[in-house]
């Protein structure tokens, strides 16, 4: 089982969080959205699998390559 | 039309090579003065 | 006292009225669609005002000619926002990413290109349009994509197009969403596009964030002397940004004095355009120019990325090229955006920025070269 760590492209705020701890997600789905130069980037699952630790919370900062997910395939 | 050419030419030429000097200095800056232990920066490299 | 100094709608002109018209069209634009509404109203507000008839805000000691002598001709306001963008700007994405500068400085051929196609289409060659050499120079500053140099080349020129110029540079800064996205996808591959580029980065010392700006300065301007005035303010008011002990100075640079300024300018820059200078063919033309200046930017950044992207071995996304113009932050969230869109997984918009700042620099740099190379070839 191969886990897979997704981290944050860009410096930013947390704005909403849809994914959920344990439950399984598909590749695509939206695992957060991140603000970074006042746009709006939605952050998905770069595969399916289930969700194994979501270390962030809605208006959190976050640098760059901060784990925003990690995903277990 | 010419003495147009030259000028395209000689106004990139000056614009690459002040900035290809500005990426010396960067490189050099981000060498000398790049992120240690003692500097603000709160992430520390994986192999640290 | 004769009727005609006391009504003055006897005194309109259908020229002046024209440009009544024209500013109330900025004004418009600036408040109906958003665009750029922070120049375009006080600019609309400026045309309107000097071409009032027997208004004599533009005559000798009238308020828009004392901001005209005080502001604009001694190059002074465009300089002093500067000092505000300066303080606005963070440099850290380019300092991470130091080989971004290059697409910065390729994005400039839009200003050569451009000034090259103007002197073509003028005195150089057709001589269609009345282009001297400075106006050809003048005009091609407007793919600088920067409004203050664009002011500041042309009012040291002293072309005679310079408002329109002004304000065609502020317009198609608004209007980047729309220019460069189509260029983008012509010139690149699909899977070009969908090149991911890794999200870490070093970071950069505090150290480095204070030193760039010094630096900067010192080697900017020893080999573009002429780009000190524009290097220097940007670079001082990025010292306020980065010096961690003058906050309140930057926020003063950021806000009341950019505010202020931008409100005189915009009001100035607007009360340059008389019926006589602005209702000729050439400007036509430069709107024109404008958009050439524009899309040829971003066409050789984006090459010039698609060369890095085969000198990397396939690990830079050409895209960011077109981010080598300086339009901030506008190009950088469009390279984001068309990344995004080949791509789910693909965010540019730190590598883009990174090259959108370079692009500032680069354009300060092209603006300076471009003013010490005229007296050798004009």
């Amino acid at each position: 089982m191969a886990e897979q760590i997704v981290e944050a492209p860009a410096p930013g705020k947390i704005l909403k969080v849809f994914a959920e701890v344990g439950k399984p997600i598909a590749e695509g789905d939206r695992i957060c959205m991140l603000e970074a130069l006042k746009m709006e980037l939605p952050i998905v699952a770069p595969v399916s699998g289930t969700v194994r630790a979501l270390p962030i919370a809605p208006g959190q900062s976050v640098e760059a390559g901060d784990p925003l997910a990690v995903i277990e395939g | 039309m010419l003495h147009a050419t030259w000028f395209v030419l000689a106004g990139m030429g000056i614009v690459f090579l002040t900035l290809g000097l500005l990426v010396l200095v960067m490189s050099g800056l981000n060498r000398w003065f790049g992120p240690g232990p003692q500097t603000k920066q709160t992430k520390k490299p994986r192999n640290a | 006292m004769p009727d005609n100094e006391f009504l003055g709608v006897l005194a309109l002109t259908w020229q002046a009225a024209v440009m009544l018209g024209l500013g109330g069209l900025l004004i418009y634009l600036g408040i109906a669609k958003q665009v750029e509404p922070v120049l375009l109203v006080p600019i609309g507000a400026g045309v309107i005002l000097a071409n009032i008839p027997l208004g004599g805000l533009t005559e000798p000691g009238g308020l828009l000619a004392v901001l005209r002598a005080a502001g604009i001709e001694t190059e002074l306001f465009p300089l002093l926002i500067f000092i505000g963008v300066g303080a606005m700007i963070d440099f850290g994405s380019l300092l991470e990413r130091p080989y971004t500068v290059f697409l910065g400085a390729a994005a400039q051929f839009g200003i050569f290109g451009t000034f090259f196609l103007a002197y073509f289409l003028g005195d150089g060659g057709l001589r269609l349009f009345d282009f001297s050499f400075k106006d050809a120079v003048s005009i091609g500053i407007i793919g600088s994509a920067d409004g203050p140099t664009s002011i500041y080349v042309a009012t040291v020129l002293g072309s005679k197009y310079a408002a329109s110029i002004v304000v065609a540079a502020y317009s198609y800064m608004a209007l980047v969403p729309i220019i460069q996205p189509p260029i983008m996808r012509a010139l690149t591959t699909d899977a070009e596009r969908r090149l991911t580029m890794p999200a870490r980065a070093r970071g950069v010392s505090r150290r480095t964030r204070v030193l760039f700006p010094v630096v900067t300065i010192v080697v900017v301007g020893l080999i573009a002397p002429k780009a000190t005035p524009l290097i220097g303010t940007l670079m001082f008011g990025n010292l306020l940004r980065e010096s961690g002990v003058l906050e309140r100075l930057s926020q003063a640079a950021q806000n009341e004095m950019t505010n202020i300024v931008t409100i005189l300018l915009g009001l100035t820059v607007g009360g340059m355009m008389s019926a006589a200078d602005f209702l000729r063919p050439e400007t036509i033309m430069i709107y024109v120019m404008g958009v050439v200046a524009f899309a040829a930017g971003t066409a050789a950044g984006l090459v010039f990325g698609k060369v890095m992207y085969v000198a990397s071995g396939k690990r830079i996304n050409p895209l960011i090229g077109a981010a080598g113009i300086s339009a901030f932050p506008m190009c950088a969230r469009v390279v984001q955006k068309v990344g995004l869109e080949a791509n789910p997984h693909n965010h540019l918009i730190m590598h883009a920025a990174g090259a959108n700042t370079a692009g500032q620099i680069a354009s300060v740099v092209a603006g300076g070269a471009a003013l010490a190379l005229v007296p050798f070839f004009a």
